[in-house]
This record gives C-alpha cells, structure tokens and sequence, in this order.
C-alpha cells in the first residue's frame, strides 16, 4: 500500500497524487480553462475588455469588497463559537461525543431552502425571538430580524459552524492531554497551559476549518439571497444571474476569475501558514523559497503577534469561569444549530396548503403525497445512492492525495493542494456550466455518471481539507514503532494509521455525501429524464408553489438518520456485551 | 386608453400578419416522441391532464417530460448542439432573443386550424413563438392592514403614509421577467401609452423614493405572496396565479388588478430538436380552444386562445386575467423591448440588470 513513510517510497508521489489530479483535470479543469479563456474573447478575438468593464465597476468592486468582508465575519464567528464546542466534545465520553456531532451535522440534512425559512419564521416580527423580545419588555414593537445583515449573518454562521466545529475537534482528539497536565505540574496556571500548550497545537485544525467556511462563503448565495434585505446582494448572485437568466458567459467567467485570483493571493500571501499546515513537523523544510516574502512578513507578523494577544486576554477571562462558560456556550450553540427543526417538524404535519407557522391544524396529508408520488421516491434514492458512491470515491482519490500533501515533500505541493481546494472557490454555477458545455455534446447529460464525477468534485476538496488537518499532529511514532516490531505496511496502515484518523475520515465522508445531497446547481443543468436528484425535485417543487411538502423531506431524513443512530448503538452495544461475555 | 394600449402592444409583438395556415388543418397523427418542459408543480400537472394525455391518445406521439432548467441553461444546451428539449416554455420575451441568435426553429403552422389562430389575444404567435399561457403581474397585500380598504393603484403602493407597512417588489435584475420597471414608471405617473422605451433614469428616482419602505427583492414567484401571508410586508407585487393559490387556501391576502402587467409565455422549438414536426404538431395541439380552456380548468393561467372562454364557466372565466371586464384594467407588457438590442451589442434585460446592480450597491 503506497501509504506509509518509508519503506513504500518507491510507491510514489506521484501515484498518490494521480488519481485526484486526473479527476480534476477532466472534470474540472479542462471545463474550467475553457471557459475561462472565453472571458478573454469577444468577436474580434483577445481582449481584456470584460476585465476592465468588471474592474472599473463601481458596483463589481463594491460586491466584491461586501463578499469578502462577509466571508471574513461569518468565519470568525464560525470560529468563536465552533471552538468552545469543539473543546467540550474532545472532553465529554466516546458515545456523549458521537450523539453531539450526530447532532450538529443535522441541520445539514435539511435543504437550504426549508432551513431558510425557519428562520423567516423564527425571526420574523410575529417570530419566537420578537415574541420573547416583546413579553420582557426590552421592546415595544418587532424588530427587524431577518431580510437584512442579521437574517444573513444567523442563517450563515448556522450552516458553517459544522464545517469549523469537525476539523477542529479532529484535531483536538490528537493532543496529547498529558502535555497540558504537564504544564499545570510544572506552575503554569490552567488558563496558561491552555493558551500556550493546548491552543497551538489545535492550529492545524482551525486552519482546515477556516478555509472551509471562508471558502464556501465565497460561492454561497442561496442564504444571503434568501434571509438577506435589499442590500445584500453577494457575488455569487450575480455570476449566477449572468449564467442562467443573461446568458454573459463570458461576464460570468471575468468575474469568478477576478475571485479566484483574489483569493489565490490570500493564499499565496499566507503561504507559510499553509505551507506549515501541510507539514509535518518531522519532515524536511517546506520547498517553499524562504526569505522573499519581506514585505509581508511583518505585516502578518504583527497582526498575528496583536490578534493572538487578544486571544490570550479572552482566555484568561474565560478560563477563570472556564467550565461554566463553556457548557452555557456548548448549549446554546447546540440549540442554535438545531432550531430549525423546531419548526420543521411541526410544519411538515401542517394541515395547510402553503407553509405558515404555527400550522393551523395538524394532518398527514403532506407525508401521503410524498410516499404516494414516485417522482419524489425515485428522486430520493437516487439522491442517497449517487451521493453515498460519489462520497465513497472521493474519499478513495482524495486520502492518497492527503496523505502525500500532509507527509511527503515534492515540488508544486502547495500549488496541487491550492488547485484541489480550489473547486470550492469558483462559484459553483460556473463549473457546472463549464462542465455542461464538455459532457452536453457527447450525451451524457442526465446520467448517473455525469453525476458521480460531478458529485465527487464536490466531495473531494472537502476529504482532502479535513484528511490533511487530520494528519496534522498525527502521532506517527505508533506507525513506526508497528512497523519496527515487523508489521507489514499494509498491516500498519489498516491496523493503526486508518483507524485513528477514523474521526477525519467520518466527517470527511459526511462533508461529501451532504455537499452532494444538498446540491441544487449540478442538477439544474445535469439532470435528464433518468436521472433527477431529489433538491431539483424540492426546487421544483417551490418554484411553482411554497407548500410543507418540502418540509416532510427533511424530517424523513432527520428520522432515517436517528434510526440509523439507534440501531448502530444497539448494534454496537450488543457486539460489545457479546465480546465481553455478558 | 387602456384598448389602445392593447392594440399598440400587439402591433409591437412582431406578430407575422399571414401565416401558412390552411383552411382544414393538417392530421396531426404521427410517431415517435415530443420532448417537453413542464414547469413542473401543478403548471405541469394541468399540462399532463390537459395536453400531454388527450396529445398521446390522438396522435400516438409520445410525450416525454425533461425536468425543468433555466433559459441559460437551456440556450448552452441548444449552442452545444444537443437541445436539451424539443419544446421550450419561454417566460419574459426571451423566445425573442432565441429567435434573433438563431436557435429557434420555425413552427410549422399548417397544423394549426385558422380559427385558433386567429382567435390568439392579447398576444400573437409570430414565426418562432406561440402563446401559451397569460398571467398578471399585480398588487397583493394583507387586507387585515388596511382596514379602510386597500391600495389600487401602483402610486398608491408607493404611498407610504396612507398605506403603511413594508413592500415588496420583484428584482430589476430580471430586467422586464419581474415588471419592476414599469411598476416604478406608473407609481411615478407615466401613462401605459408612455412605458416604452423605458426611461431607466426615471424608473430609478421613482424607486429611490420608496427604497427605504422594501423589506426584500423577492427571488422566486412564490415568495411575494408568502411574504403577504406572514405578514413580513404589507404590499407586495405578485403573479395573479399564486395570489388565486393562497387565498382559495385560506391565506389572508387581497389583490387588485389596477394596472396589473399582463406577460405571456411562450412555445418555441429549439433549434437542432430531434422531433421537430411533432413539435409543431403539439404546439397547434395545445393552441386548440378546448384544450386551453381545460387547462384554465385546472390551474389560473389564461388561455391565449380566446374561443377558449367559449368553454369555460363563467365563475371560472371571471378569475382569469384576460376576461375582458379585467383585461380592461391592465396594461400588457412589451416583451418584445426587453429582448430587443441596444447601440452596444446588449439587450434591454443585460443593460438593465447591470444599472440595478449599480443601484442596489449605491
């Protein structure tokens, strides 16, 4: 097996690299350069007119600066809450841990779209919030909770935490709890050892988790444009209005380039933090040139030196109170998570025939049309199957590729990992197109193939991000100490190298199989008469009329899944009691 | 006023003054298939059981329904040579745009029956296009906040201290799709003979007024009425269809047809399609008055066909926009000038989408 250090070297880089590159070149980057040198041609052959046009824009540039400032926000709330949350899971027993991270990837379950309107209802002027608001008396009269910067800021934050809270946890799993103790033995108060021992070593997983939620906020519009106002109008809006209602291809691929460059500089600017998350302390120097980012260096420097003391003076509070502080801000990040639900579930055994909340009267007629209707079925399991293989298959090309970001030393590592991440960055809407006008001629389109690989584009910067923090800290010296004692290499990674990165590997089939099921875009242009996922179906369905049917949907699921997590408890439990004599 | 209105909108539609229709029809009977966009919901539901069906039974075509996509889908699918359809239901005059890029086929109209195509108002079928269904974009709000009676015309929408509360609107970014333009330019006193060209510059002074009062741009048909329903605003603009919908559900809402937009949907055959014939063949199928006055049986979109009245109830006939007692209160929208283009290469629905993008962000 080409995964281990030393011995399979031979194995190669490159083999472990192939099968993700080959994926995204067909699939992603043939499409994608396609399409992008369209944004350089007009009728008359090159031309940077469409990136001046974009450029002297007042209203491009003013979106472009409200999208990233949004961005920017939701990951550092994403961050304040998700860690603390973090921190108490990496504390609380196996099975208290397994049920609150079962939790907290809930609200992925449910479409964007009915989530969304929970918190219409839940933050609206006749809203729970404004009722609460108004009985204590802080209030005379609603407040305007939702359709402005609020409504955008709560529906993000809620559909990100996930997305911060998995990788940071699994880096928290592999600290060395002894390190800490260590440092308490030795007089360092708590709080100190916290900030200075146990905070640092986390930091490959809050870089893993901020580059997902920055990264997904980029190319997210269905929440700002749903919970937003008048003045939220992101980006992404507007890419997806030159693809689908204005035909501007070449307006929309001058735009999503302009995004993809500006966010290839951050990288770029911040490339010794990544080049340092992508390494391992025991490997060699990064092959990054050292020494020519003077000018930035200090710059970042000092914004870190200032932003982590701040940090420290935060913790010193807060670990004074530590406990207390921590189960208040677990709880209600937990409930805020699942909210949505508390008004999902009632809404789908509504008697009425649009959504309103409370229902007028309760009925099963929603849950009789969705088990009557075929089209819903059918949509639904090829939803689950497409998207279970599509996870499957992105784990399977996405955790060499890991491997070999987070272990080995080649040229072009942090070029490879920006271009695997990168799927994440470019609006959606434009690799869908991009991979339409590819695949549209050659009959593929309403397949289930077409699917799968669309899917695991989706899937693989996702494996690939929460596999490489998860290497991260990884102990590697149980590997070597298996592999000393004489246990082949394939025996080491299947004994010890895959079952402890099992957390990472969980939550990083989980992100790929969600991104999939809730995917809406690949399926406006790749669905055939075969081959519908279920949100076109929800999509559809909406379009024409706003009723609970879509509610039943996500709370069939949010049963299927508490099912599935009963049954592997007992399961489990069984085995165990089974194992042990009893 | 508002006749002459018609009268000139329609001469405006390009409508083509003498089609090749025989006087008896061409058999329709034929092999094979049609492939279809439905809408889906319950626009496809009342097309399965008002032409899909009967269409199978008397032709023998089959009738196979792809799932619904976006115009800009479905124009790279015709540019990459494989129509993802053969038939395509066109909303906001970009069948326009298709047919000036050359990706619509000509529809056969020997298939037709002269009656049926002559009886078409307020829009005309043209080379590359044909009616189907009619709709009005108009004032929906909660009759609960205006207990004095509420608001009739689009001024009064705009009149903030006699009719309180938030609005909302449909976005200009759509260009002509959402009429939030002509809604502006009546709010502020142009007269339904003035609206074209539209004077943008206007259109957005008239909208700068009422800014501060628009809780949200609504993104999708269904959301304007449910904003009314919760009471997240007071006033909303609406598609009559969905208004109908909530209110025969029991949702509190009221809608006035003062100076509603009356727009139109349209057939046409994407260039390429594997079955054009039997495309014709469907088109002139759901051109026939019975059909169409099925299909207003069954969800309130008003036939085009006016014979279709011919068989519809009265009470029925009475909730459908182009009913004349309502077609006299409305204005019809000039889907044409939104498709049309500019000096600079762009169509009035690009030009427009790019001054609102500058005015939202302002």
């Amino acid at each position: 097996m080409p995964f281990l250090p030393r011995r399979s070297r031979h194995v190669g880089t490159a083999g472990m690299m192939a099968p993700v590159l080959v994926t995204l070149a067909l699939i992603y980057m043939i499409p994608v350069v396609g399409l992008f040198i369209k944004s350089f041609q007009d009728r008359n052959g090159f031309t940077l007119d469409s990136y001046l046009n974009q450029l002297t824009s007042p209203a491009f540039l003013k979106l472009l600066v409200e999208t990233l400032e949004l961005s920017v926000g939701v990951t550092i709330l994403c961050l304040l809450f998700g860690y603390p949350v973090a921190y108490t899971i990496s504390r609380v027993n196996k099975r208290s841990a397994a049920l609150l991270l079962l939790l907290i990837s809930l609200p992925y379950l449910t479409s964007v779209l009915i989530r969304t309107y929970a918190w219409i209802v839940v933050l609206g002027p006749n809203g729970v919030v404004n009722q609460f608001l108004m009985s204590v008396g802080l209030t005379s009269k609603p407040v305007q909770l939702v359709f402005n910067q609020i409504g955008v800021y709560t529906g993000m934050v809620q559909i990100h935490l996930p997305l911060m809270i998995f990788p940071v946890y699994a880096a928290m799993t592999k600290i060395d709890r002894s390190l800490t103790a260590a440092a308490v033995s030795l007089g360092s108060s708590p709080a100190s050892a916290f900030w200075h021992v146990f905070a640092p070593l986390t930091y490959p997983g809050i870089v893993g988790g901020s580059t997902l939620v920055f990264l997904s906020c980029l190319g997210f519009y269905t929440t700002p444009a749903l919970l937003g106002g008048t003045a939220d109008y992101m980006l992404a809006q507007g890419i997806t209005l030159r693809v689908l209602r204005l035909a501007d291809l070449a307006g929309a691929a001058t735009q999503a380039t302009i995004l993809l460059t500006i966010v290839l500089a951050v990288f770029v600017l911040l490339r010794k933090r990544f080049a340092a998350s992508l390494d391992d302390e025991a490997s060699a120097p990064a092959p990054l040139k050292r020494g020519d980012g003077a000018s930035s260096e200090p710059l970042l420097y000092g914004l870190q030196r200032r932003f982590s003391t701040i940090l420290y003076r935060f913790g010193v509070i807060v670990s004074q109170v530590r406990n207390y502080v921590l189960w208040a801000v677990t709880a209600a990040v937990m409930f805020y998570l699942i909210v949505p639900f508390l008004v999902v579930v009632p809404l789908s055994f509504s008697s009425a025939a649009y959504l309103t909340f409370p229902p007028p009267g309760y009925s099963l007629r929603w849950y009789e049309s969705f088990f009557s209707n075929t089209k819903w079925l059918e949509a639904t399991w090829f939803s689950l199957r497409v998207s279970v293989m599509a996870a499957i298959a992105s784990l399977a090309v996405g955790l060499p590729a890991a491997f070999a970001l987070a272990r080995r030393q080649f040229a072009l590592k942090l070029p490879a990992y920006l271009l695997i991440i990168s799927p994440m960055v470019v609006p959606q809407i434009v690799i869908a197109i991009a991979l339409y006008l590819i695949v549209a001629p050659h009959r593929m389109v309403g397949t289930e193939h077409v699917f799968l690989l669309a899917y695991m584009l989706l899937g693989i910067p996702y494996v690939v991000v929460v596999a490489v923090a998860g290497l991260q800290r990884f102990d590697t010296s149980l590997e070597s100490a298996a592999a000393s004692l004489g246990a082949r290499p394939a025996v080491v990674l299947f004994t010890i190298t895959l079952p402890l990165l099992m957390p990472s590997i969980v939550s990083a089939f989980l992100f790929a199989f969600i991104a999939a099921f809730d995917d809406v875009v690949f399926g406006l242009f790749l669905s055939g008469r075969d081959a519908i996922p279920l949100p076109m179906r929800m999509w559809e369905n909406i379009r024409q009329e706003i009723d609970p049917q879509i509610s039943v949907v996500a709370s069939i699921l949010l049963f299927l899944v508490i099912v599935g997590y009963l049954a592997h408890n007992t399961l489990g439990r069984l085995r165990w009691s089974r194992v042990n004599g009893r | 006023m508002h006749r002459r209105t018609l009268l000139k909108a329609a001469g405006a539609l390009g409508v083509a003054s003498i089609f090749p229709a025989p006087l008896i029809a061409k058999s329709l009977k034929g092999s094979g298939e049609v492939v279809i966009y439905d809408g889906a919901g319950a626009w496809g539901e009342a097309m399965r059981s008002a032409y899909f069906e009967p269409f199978e039974a008397e032709t023998g075509i089959k009738v196979i329904v792809e799932p619904t996509t976006d115009t800009g889908a479905v124009r790279a699918s015709v540019m990459t040579g494989a129509p993802r359809y053969d038939i395509y239901i066109f909303s906001g005059g970009y069948a326009n745009s298709f047919a000036r890029d050359g990706l619509l086929e000509k529809i056969d109209f020997s298939f037709f029956e002269r009656s049926d195509l002559d009886a078409f108002r307020p829009a005309k079928p043209t080379d590359y296009s044909c009616p189907t269904i009619i709709y009005s974009l108009l004032m929906a709000y909660n009759p609960a906040a205006f207990p004095n009676g509420g608001p009739q015309t689009w001024a009064d929408m705009w009149d903030v201290s006699k009719f309180p509360g938030g609005r909302a609107l449909g976005p200009g970014s759509w260009g002509g799709e959402a009429g939030t333009f002509e809604i502006a330019l009546l709010a502020d006193g142009v007269t339904p003979d003035g609206l074209y060209p539209i004077d943008f510059d206007r259109a957005f002074r008239s909208l700068d007024k009422i800014k501060a009062s628009i809780v949200k741009f609504w993104e999708s048909g269904a959301e304007g009425p449910q904003l009314v329903v919760d009471k997240q605003v007071a006033i909303a603009a609406a598609w009559n269809g969905r208004v109908s919908a909530v209110k025969d559900q029991g949702g509190e809402i009221a809608m006035s047809w003062h100076q509603a937009l009356l727009q139109y949907d349209e057939f046409g055959i994407l260039k390429g399609a594997s079955n054009v014939e039997n495309a014709s063949k469907f088109i002139a199928f759901a051109s026939r008055a019975k059909n169409q006055a099925d299909f207003s049986n069954k969800i309130l979109y008003a036939p085009p066909n006016s014979n279709a009245y011919q068989y519809l109830s009265k009470e029925r006939a009475g909730m459908l926009p182009t009913v004349p007692d309502l077609l006299a209160l409305q204005i019809v929208q000039n889907q044409a000038y939104w498709a049309a283009l500019r000096d600079d290469g762009k169509d009035n629905t690009q030009y427009a989408a790019e001054l609102w993008e500058n005015w939202i962000t302002r």
